[in-house]
């Protein structure tokens, strides 16, 4: 109890409320820009922390985070390009809600959601840290390959509503992600003796092209014309649809305590990662829906479902840098370079060396919780606008937000080049109806499934044996064929069904 | 009628204050033209001046939030109170730094183009890769200490000293595994050294970064692991045991092996960090930045960060090119000799 008493008479100091309050309106700020995003802001921050007492550091640090997890959604929402990868599974119900002029409900959702996800993961954080920690140092390389392996295809399988189409932007986020210096042999790939790809292609110009320049495009080729007369939206007229019920959110409360329980799951394993969380958590909500068509037309529990899967793994993502020092997610690196920095290092001392540090952080991550669902929400009311805002004014706002941001997370012109031609690859791929979302997906897990999956051959000296000797691989090579063979034989039933109708 | 005057006064109201604005503008666009004036000229003579007269960019070779990111920040900000101008610091990452070498090789040496890069970018890559540059490319400012380097075992490890390893290596060609930070790094050239000259054979796992590296060794999964920095606080709790210090420092005491105590000398390989420019660059400009660099380093700030990161506060000013030609030297045979070189 003493140990408590001395957390929060610790944080609720003037300047670490004031850094948490700053942190999280800086991180809802870069969160929403295409290309900024709270992983760049924390990086930018450190070297500033040298020059700040511990809680004001990380109470900044973890402000940045946790309101950049929200920010991304913003943009998701009010105009179909993610804020941040991790509010890409957002997009899919949030933009539709926002056409029918139901913005500030799905906004709404979204921070709720968020928080409550955040709140319930950190509680796990805090409680279960090291049980859960212990058991992820376990898994072996290969473990990690066959989850990976299953979360590829489940987002490939249920993303479109083709199977082929889904797999084939799978496929090609995979080759993408490919180029490059290989990871273990230090091979060039694909890079065609282009200096600049020897480094391979960064998520963000990818990420800001497919989403962010693609949807511009889309909205260029409608006509000029139209633009200028017409609003993006329809104006709603009816101010229940700018709210949120406690109705509405105690519905949604069954969605996001699945997502929190996926997303706290794949939070804690390293390298999986807050958007691929998401998805999950999206796809899970929709697989168990009663109303499972509804999802993709502007359903608010599937912003409910992805917002509380990205968040969830804020608490998590910290399990395995507390505990063992190890950090799973880019974040986490930057949060154990803030605490280096102050001396504290992470792993399984710190906690009798720093336990006042860390208690009070907890307090300070929950205050943080409270603080984004303030900001926030008075934050949409502000947002809420830009959706009244005509499309001729967003659009060019959005391409050049779009070329600073990426410029500004490399410096390099050759990344804006990028930006450009995966916004015309995801133009296409929407035109001729191929879900961006695996492509997406694979993208960001290519470099970790491929990184475990040849450890895990290196290790069993070539043998592919040891996916198949231990349980936990074993159990998720199994769920992904019989995934397979499900989507296999509905599809086959489809067609039958197509055939009989035609006959 | 009444409605038509108002609308007419409102029109009269309108034109006055579009007229106003209009001075309002030509103000501000004449305020503009003078500023822009200043500055064109103020920069025609700066040029004159001398270095620096302007803005100096220090870009690091590694991404944000690294070690050698950091570094850069913070010596960059001592770097600019001395210079008395600032320090703009961006980061050009890939290809261990060979990325931003290739990029400085082209720059003008005009003294405002540096960059902050791994000692194997220069000394090891060029054996590796088809590269745009070559060790002449540079003009060797400052170089910092090398980054600690150990062979670690966990302590309930089977292995208890050098020496156990290497005999169970012997009689299991290829069946010990250990892990480092990327294939032709440092961590990982260091140790195919050592089995070189024990004539053993090792089976080396890839990871990504130190902490990756370590949580490999930590979850049991290879033998052993090249600890770069990233082992240390394990270390000092007795999470592991050091077997042999790698780098030929003295860090442990008596009981680890020291590779020069083994082999009488240490290994060519480096992982020194170095900030370069274009080769070319007056030796004026580059006598400043020592200067400067050495008051950085000594800087109350710049030594926490290496106690915290646990680098060593040692560096280099003098025979720069010397010592990295030694190593660059003896790197390429090595290279070929463990299959690394250049297919």
């Amino acid at each position: 109890m003493d140990i408590l008493y001395d957390a929060l008479a610790t944080i609720f100091q003037f300047y670490n409320v004031v850094a948490i309050i700053a942190g999280i309106s800086l991180g809802i700020i870069v969160g929403a820009v295409p290309g900024l995003g709270p992983g760049m802001a924390m990086a930018i921050a450190l070297p500033i922390t040298f020059y700040m007492p511990p809680l004001v550091s990380l109470g900044f640090i973890v402000g940045i985070y946790k309101g950049g997890m929200y920010g991304g959604s913003i943009t998701a929402i009010l105009i179909n390009v993610p804020g941040t990868s991790d509010a890409a599974a957002t997009m899919l119900d949030g933009y539709p809600l926002a056409q029918k002029g139901k913005a500030g409900k799905a906004l709404k959702m979204a921070i709720y959601a968020s928080v409550t996800a955040d709140i319930l993961s950190d509680i796990v954080l805090i409680m279960v840290a090291g049980w859960l920690a212990s058991y992820a140092i376990k898994l072996r390389s290969a473990d990690i390959a066959a989850i990976m392996f299953f979360s590829l295809v489940i987002v490939g399988s249920v993303s479109g509503e083709s199977l082929p189409k889904g797999l084939f932007s799978c496929m090609l986020g995979f080759l993408v992600a490919m180029v490059g210096i290989d990871p273990m042999m230090g091979v060039r790939r694909f890079t065609f003796g282009v200096l600049e790809l020897d480094r391979g292609i960064d998520l963000i110009p990818f990420m800001v092209g497919i989403f962010g320049i693609t949807e511009v495009l889309i909205q260029v080729e409608k006509k000029i014309s139209d633009l200028n007369k017409e609003d993006l939206f329809r104006k709603s007229e009816n101010i229940e649809d700018n709210r949120l019920s406690f109705k509405e959110y105690r519905r949604a409360l069954p969605t996001i305590f699945q997502g929190t329980l996926i997303g706290t799951f794949i939070g804690a394993l390293p390298g999986i990662g807050a958007t691929t969380a998401a998805f999950l958590s999206y796809t899970a909500a929709k697989k168990f829906s009663r109303h499972s068509e509804r999802f993709g037309k502007g359903e608010l529990n599937g912003v409910a479902a992805a917002e509380s899967g990205n968040n969830a793994t804020c608490g998590a993502t910290f399990i395995p840098l507390f505990t063992l020092g190890v950090p799973g997610s880019i974040t986490a690196a930057m949060f154990m370079g803030a605490l280096i920095i102050q001396g504290i290092q992470p792993g399984p001392f710190m906690f009798q060396h720093h336990a006042t540090t860390i208690y009070a952080l907890y307090v300070g991550m929950m205050f943080a919780n409270v603080c984004n669902l303030l900001i926030g929400s008075l934050g949409i009311k502000i947002f809420a606008r830009i959706a009244l805002l005509p499309a001729r004014i967003i659009y060019p706002i959005v391409v050049a937000l779009c070329m600073a941001g990426v410029f500004s997370a490399s410096g390099s012109l050759f990344d804006v080049g990028l930006m450009y031609i995966f916004g015309f690859v995801g133009f296409f791929m929407r035109k001729f109806d191929f879900p961006i979302a695996p492509m997406l997906i694979s993208f960001i897990l290519e470099p970790m499934f491929e990184r475990s999956f040849r450890q895990a051959l290196i290790l069993s000296f070539g043998s592919y044996k040891t996916f198949f000797s231990e349980p936990v691989s074993l159990i998720f090579i199994t769920l992904t064929l019989a995934i397979i063979a499900f989507e296999f034989v509905r599809v086959k039933r489809k067609g039958l069904r197509h055939k009989v109708v035609k006959d | 009628m009444s409605c038509n005057s108002s609308r007419h006064f409102e029109n009269l109201e309108k034109g006055e204050d579009m007229k106003r604005r209009l001075d309002q503008h030509a103000i501000i666009l004449f305020a503009l033209i003078v500023i822009c004036f200043s500055i064109g000229l103020s920069g025609a003579y700066a040029a004159d001046r001398q270095w620096p007269s302007k803005a100096v960019t220090i870009n690091a070779g590694f991404g944000p939030g690294g070690t050698t990111d950091l570094t850069n920040r913070i010596v960059s900000n001592i770097l600019g109170g001395q210079l008395g101008v600032p320090i703009i610091n961006g980061n050009v990452t890939g290809g261990a730094t060979s990325v931003l070498c290739s990029q400085i090789a082209t720059k003008k040496p005009d003294g405002y183009e540096f960059g902050l890069v791994a000692g194997t970018a220069l000394t090891a890559m060029p054996f590796m890769r088809d590269l745009a540059y070559n060790i002449d490319s540079f003009t060797y400012v400052f170089m910092l200490a090398p980054d600690p380097l150990d062979l670690v075992v966990t302590d309930d490890s089977p292995f208890k000293t050098f020496e156990d390893l290497v005999s169970y290596a012997k009689t299991n060609p290829g069946k010990v595994t250990y892990s480092h930070t990327g294939k032709g790094l440092y961590d990982h050239l260091v140790v195919e050294w050592i089995a070189q000259k024990e004539g053993i054979q090792l089976t080396d796992v890839p990871a990504t970064s130190g902490p990756e590296s370590m949580a490999l060794v930590i979850g049991k999964h290879v033998a052993f692991g090249s600890g770069s920095g990233s082992h240390i606080p394990y270390a000092k709790d007795g999470k592991m045991r050091v077997l042999l210090e790698m780098d030929g420092a003295r860090r442990w005491g008596d009981k680890v092996r020291n590779v020069v105590d083994l082999y009488g000398t240490e290994s060519p390989v480096n992982t020194y960090r170095v900030f370069v420019g274009p080769q070319g660059i007056s030796q004026d400009i580059v006598d400043k930045m020592k200067q400067a660099l050495l008051v950085a380093v000594k800087e109350e700030v710049y030594i926490k960060l290496c106690d915290r990161f646990n680098m060593s506060t040692d560096y280099y000013s003098e025979n720069i090119k010397e010592l990295l030609q030694k190593q660059y030297n003896e790197m390429g045979p090595f290279l070929e000799k463990i299959g690394l070189g250049k297919k």
